[in-house]
C-alpha cells in the first residue's frame, strides 16, 4: 500500500470498536437501551436521555444522500489527486445521518435522495473507511 | 421573564481597518490599530477602559491568548476580560456579554476587538479541524466552501432555489461594495449573474464569486452604559436585544440542513428588542458563501421559509431596496479575514445607526439586525441595535 497522506481517524477508547468493525466490514452504530435512539457518531452517553446504557447494532449500510456537494478545489494537498470527489451526508435506514464519500459512480450523477450502500476501503494496515456507492 | 437589555448599554464607537488581500502588518499590530483609534475616537483615554473582549485566533502554532496579548500590547488592565469563539457569531456575542457585564456592573466600558490575516499560519487542517468532525468528517476530505455548499444543495432541493438566485446575492454585496472603501473590491465592476455563473466551480454548487474573499483586516468597537454613552457621544447606539442558540455542533449532526439555529436566536432576540421583523430598518448577515443571505432572510422572519432566493432576486437587498442587507458588500465584497469577518458587520450596523455611512447611508435608520453564525451554521447569534 502506498504511503497514506491524508488525514486519519483520531480514534478514542469510546470509538475503537466502530474501527475495529469497518475492518471486518461491518458498519457499526449505537443504540440507547434507555430511550431507543440510534446515535451516530460513537459517544459515551445518548444526546437523547443521557443514558450511558450503549449497544453497538450493525447497520445495513444502506441509506439515501440527504446532500452532498462535488468538490473541484481541494482543502489539502493530499485531497488535490482526487478532484472532482463527492462528499455527502448519508441517512442510512437506521435513522442516523453519516458524513462520508460517494464513490463509484461519475460525480455529476450523485443526487439528493439517490440509494446507497457502504463499501469499505482499507486506506492503511490500520484503518479501513466507510465509503458509499450507488445501489446496483 | 427576560431582563431586557433595553437602552441599558450602548455602542460608542468603532473602528475598522480595510480589508487588504495581505498585510505586511502582524496580527497584534492589526488589533493595537483598531483598539487605538475605537478609543481615542470615543475620546476616551487608556484607564477609562475596565473591560476586553478578543476572538480567539486559528494560526498554527498556537498563539498566547489574545485578550491578555492585546491588554499587554496597549497597557489596558481590564478587570472583565475574555477570550471568545463562536465563529462568526463572536461579534454579536461580544455585544450581548458586554451588555450583560455592564447591565450587572461586572463591567463599565468594554473594548471589543478582533484581527486576522490568510497567511502561512492560517493551515487548512487547522481550520478543517475547528469546524468539523476530525474523526468522522476531516477524514473525507470536505472544504470548507463543500460544508456550506451541503446547504445550498438541500436548499434548492427542498425549495427550488435556482442557481440564477444563488448567484443575485453576489451581485447584491457587489453593489455595495463599490459603495465603501474600505471593501476589497472597491473601485471595481458590477457583477451580473452570468458573471458569478460563469466563475469557477468551487464545491458544487457555489462558484468562486459566491465564496467570500479571503484578505486580512481588523476592527474594534466600544461598549458602554447608557449613562456613559450619552455624555460620549450624541448618537448611541443601544444595545435592544440579543439571543444565542448552538443548534448543533458538527453539520452532520443538523436536524435540518435548511432551517438554521436563527430561528431560535432571533426570537429571543426579537422578544427582548420587543419588536418585530417589520421594524428592522436594516440587515448585516454572516455570509462566507451566497446561500447564508438566503437562509437568513427566511429564518430571521423576512419571508416564508424558501422564498429566501425570490426575495434576493427582486433586489429587495440591493441599495434602494426595502431590506437593505450587508450594506458594506458582505464577505463576498467586502472581502473576509479569517479571525476578524464578523466584525464587520457589527460595525455597518452601528455606523449605519449613526448616521455615517456616507454614499450608502440607508434613510431613516433607526434599528438594525445583525445576525452572526458560527462553525457550519452551528452557533448563531442574533442582535438588534437601535437609535
Amino acid at each position: 500500500m502506498e504511503a497514506y497522506t491524508k488525514p486519519l481517524p483520531r480514534v478514542s477508547s469510546t470509538s475503537k470498536p466502530f474501527w475495529d468493525g469497518t475492518k471486518r466490514g461491518e458498519l457499526l452504530i449505537q443504540r440507547c437501551n434507555h430511550c431507543k435512539k440510534v446515535i451516530f457518531y460513537p459517544r459515551i452517553c445518548c444526546p437523547n436521555c443521557l443514558s450511558k446504557d450503549l449497544t453497538w447494532i450493525k447497520s445495513s449500510g444502506k441509506g439515501m444522500v440527504e446532500t452532498f456537494s462535488v468538490i473541484y478545489t481541494a482543502p489539502l494537498e493530499s485531497f488535490k489527486e482526487d478532484v472532482p470527489y463527492v462528499f455527502g451526508i448519508i441517512r442510512l435506514e437506521e435513522g442516523v445521518n453519516i458524513p462520508s464519500n460517494i464513490i463509484g459512480c461519475k460525480p455529476e450523477t450523485v443526487h439528493i435522495g439517490m440509494e446507497v450502500e457502504v463499501t469499505f476501503v482499507p486506506i492503511t494496515e490500520e484503518f479501513t473507511l466507510p465509503k458509499f456507492k450507488p445501489v446496483q | 421573564m427576560m431582563e431586557t437589555f433595553k437602552k441599558k448599554a450602548a455602542i460608542v464607537s468603532y473602528a475598522e481597518t480595510k480589508l487588504t488581500k495581505s498585510t505586511e502588518k502582524s496580527t497584534v499590530e492589526l488589533f493595537a490599530e483598531v483598539g487605538i483609534e475605537a478609543i481615542q475616537n470615543a475620546g476616551l483615554e487608556l484607564k477609562d477602559i475596565d473591560g476586553i473582549l478578543t476572538k480567539r485566533l486559528l494560526v498554527y502554532p498556537l498563539p498566547k491568548i489574545s485578550c491578555e496579548m492585546v491588554a499587554d500590547y496597549l497597557g489596558l488592565r481590564p478587570t472583565f476580560a475574555a477570550e471568545m469563539e463562536t465563529g462568526g457569531a463572536t461579534y454579536c456575542s461580544m455585544v450581548s456579554h458586554a451588555a450583560s457585564a455592564i447591565m450587572s456592573g461586572t463591567a463599565d466600558t468594554v473594548l471589543c476587538l478582533s484581527a486576522g490575516k490568510f497567511s502561512p499560519d492560517v493551515r487548512g487542517e487547522i481550520l478543517l479541524n475547528a469546524n468539523m468532525h476530525s474523526e468522522f468528517e476531516v477524514i473525507f476530505g470536505p472544504s470548507v466552501p463543500a460544508m456550506n455548499a451541503l446547504v445550498a444543495q438541500r436548499h434548492m432541493h427542498e425549495y427550488g432555489t435556482t442557481k440564477e438566485q444563488l448567484a443575485r446575492v453576489a451581485v447584491s454585496e457587489r453593489k455595495w461594495a463599490l459603495k465603501n472603501p474600505n471593501a476589497v473590491t472597491f473601485g471595481g465592476k458590477e457583477l451580473t449573474i452570468e458573471d458569478v455563473l460563469k466563475s469557477r466551480m468551487i464545491a458544487s454548487p457555489l462558484h468562486l464569486f459566491e465564496c467570500s474573499i479571503p484578505g486580512a483586516g481588523a476592527g474594534a468597537f466600544i461598549v458602554t452604559s447608557a449613562k456613559k454613552a450619552k455624555k460620549i457621544t450624541d448618537t448611541p447606539v443601544y444595545v435592544l436585544g440579543a439571543g444565542e442558540c448552538i443548534k448543533y455542533g458538527y453539520i452532520c449532526q443538523a436536524p435540518s440542513f435548511t432551517t438554521s439555529g436563527a430561528v431560535e436566536s432571533s426570537k429571543k432576540a426579537y422578544q427582548m428588542a420587543g419588536v418585530t421583523p417589520k421594524e428592522i430598518d436594516l440587515l448585516q448577515v454572516y455570509d462566507a458563501f451566497a446561500i447564508h443571505s438566503i437562509v437568513f432572510v427566511e429564518d430571521l422572519g423576512f419571508c416564508k421559509k424558501g422564498e429566501g432566493g425570490k426575495l434576493v432576486e427582486e433586489g429587495r437587498t440591493d441599495p434602494g431596496g426595502d431590506l437593505p442587507t450587508n450594506t458594506f458588500g458582505g464577505l463576498l465584497s467586502f472581502g473576509q479575514a479569517v479571525n476578524a469577518s464578523g466584525i464587520f458587520h457589527v460595525i455597518e450596523g452601528v455606523r449605519q445607526l449613526m448616521g455615517k455611512a456616507g454614499e450608502r447611508q440607508v434613510k431613516h435608520a433607526e434599528i438594525a439586525l445583525i445576525h452572526g453564525f458560527g462553525g457550519m451554521m452551528s452557533s448563531h447569534t442574533t442582535l438588534i441595535l437601535g437609535r
